[in-house]
């Protein structure tokens, strides 16, 4: 039986995302972003208990990741990642194209320097247009960006990923706003979207863009998870307009700022949440 | 303003009436590891020169090794390949708030554009840094700015720098492409381009 997990790592401010598919007595590993932050939580420490506790040797074991995705290029996503990428090592690196490369610029430096393929084996930008590996038997496929269609908006040049196990969809959004959603929302399967990474931390415009409707949320089912990377300082995310809408349809949510580290797992069948606090 | 500036990039541009900040990234030499030839490094604090061994360490990108300033993509390129000479040495991306009154008010602009680069003194530094560490309040670092307004520097001309050392790494990232012709991504035959 396969069972695919993502943590939502709470790193304090912005995404780290934990994938994980055991099958048959092996584990694929995959991580979306990173925010490696001096003071305050951190995906670094986290990611290092967490592959000690599974004797992962790093001698040997290296790549651990299967891929690992920056969705956009804003530092709150991106920073911390060369040192994740030194650690671990990953078969492949995947990034957005952007209007204006200089956050992400050292990330695609270190990936495509030669010296660095025992860290990166193989990278490339990527978009709707390109087929993505199995992550063990689970299916990955980008919703967003359309091919060269970049935005002055780096937020709305951010990787959608849709993942497929077994019955079960899991969405993950990046920080993508409302103009995304109102062009991809029709490419969420309805019934079948049990998880979702609520986009942008929780930001009004990214659920209710300025026409007033909401274009993802009104896709996903009535048992939907949503996990919300969240934080109070230097300002706050989610917005409590957003965290009310939630509230009004009756869905099931979890903030990294209440619960910490948020575990989202399915059989492909069932879809269950674990959380830290 | 000291002698000592440290070039920061607008990474994104925050205008909420609660919250006009700019985050900025920067570039900093890290070592993970201690130096494992036992090599002595000497730290000069003050008229003080400390010995010690390095176990860790994270430098922070300054100037490349013979100018003031990052004049074009080549200086920015060669400064971060000598950073990374020897294998234990990593470029890293670090970041930190900035209000944008002081960024607008340097560059004489209304509004901030990601990828500006501007010129900080160290104390504006210090404080953008405790602050971003939530060592300080957000009102101790305003206070702190006004009390170094003369500390930001717009630096068109790194501004453009490092745009071109940016299109570069794309640039020869295409250029090596595929890094792995067998992990080479297919295209899908259902989506037109």
């Amino acid at each position: 039986m396969s069972e695919l997990r993502v943590t939502m790592i709470d790193c304090g401010w912005g995404d780290s995302i934990l994938l994980e598919l055991e099958e048959n007595g092996q584990v694929h590993y995959g991580l979306i972003d990173a925010n490696i932050e001096h003071a305050g939580p951190s995906p670094a420490i986290f990611l290092r208990k967490f592959f000690e506790k599974r004797g992962v040797n790093l001698k040997y074991d290296k790549p651990v990741f299967d891929f690992v995705a920056l969705t956009h290029g804003h530092s709150d996503h991106g920073k911390g990642l060369e040192t994740i990428l030194r650690r671990y090592g990953t078969r492949q690196f995947w990034y957005p194209k952007s209007a204006s490369n200089t956050s992400q610029a050292n990330l695609i430096r270190f990936a495509r320097l030669a010296r660095n393929r025992k860290h990166v084996v193989h990278h490339q930008a990527i978009d709707r247009t390109k087929v993505l590996p199995n992550f063990g038997s689970a299916k990955m496929e980008v919703l967003w960006p359309y091919y060269d269609q970049i935005s002055s908006n780096e937020n709305n040049n951010s990787i959608v990923l849709l993942l497929l196990l077994g019955n079960v969809h899991f969405l993950l959004t990046g920080d993508a706003e409302g103009p995304v959603w109102d062009q991809i929302a029709t490419s969420i399967p309805t019934t079948t979207t049990k998880f979702v990474k609520v986009p942008h931390h929780g930001a009004w415009d990214a659920t209710v863009p300025s026409h007033g409707h909401t274009p993802w949320l009104d896709r996903v089912p009535g048992d939907v998870k949503l996990g919300i990377s969240s934080h109070v300082e230097p300002h706050p995310h989610p917005s409590p307009k957003v965290i009310q809408e939630f509230r009004n349809r009756n869905l099931e949510y979890h903030r990294t700022d209440e619960e910490y580290h948020l575990l989202f797992a399915t059989d492909g069948q069932d879809v269950w949440a674990k959380y830290s606090h | 303003m000291n002698e000592v500036t440290v070039p920061i990039i607008v990474d994104s541009v925050k205008r909420s009436k609660d919250f006009s900040f700019s985050r900025c990234i920067y570039y900093a030499a890290s070592m993970e590891e201690e130096s494992d030839t036992g090599e002595i490094w000497h730290a000069s604090l003050a008229d003080l020169d400390v010995p010690v061994l390095m176990a860790g360490f994270t430098g922070i990108v300054t100037r490349p090794l013979d100018a003031d300033t990052f004049e074009t993509a080549k200086a920015v390129e060669e400064t971060f390949d000598m950073i990374e000479k020897e294998d234990r040495f990593c470029v890293i991306t670090m970041d930190l708030w900035m209000p944008n009154f002081m960024l607008i008010s340097a560059a004489s602009v209304e509004e901030i554009d990601r990828g500006m680069v501007f010129r900080i003194g160290l104390d504006l530094f210090r404080a953008a840094i405790q602050y971003s560490r939530g060592q300080i309040h957000q009102q101790d670092f305003l206070a702190e700015c006004e009390n170094h307004k003369n500390q930001v520097l717009y630096s068109w001309l790194e501004t453009e720098a490092f745009q071109a050392w940016a299109q570069m790494q794309v640039d020869l990232a295409k250029k090596s492409y595929p890094a792995d012709p067998a992990l080479a991504l297919e295209w899908r035959e259902d989506i037109e381009t």
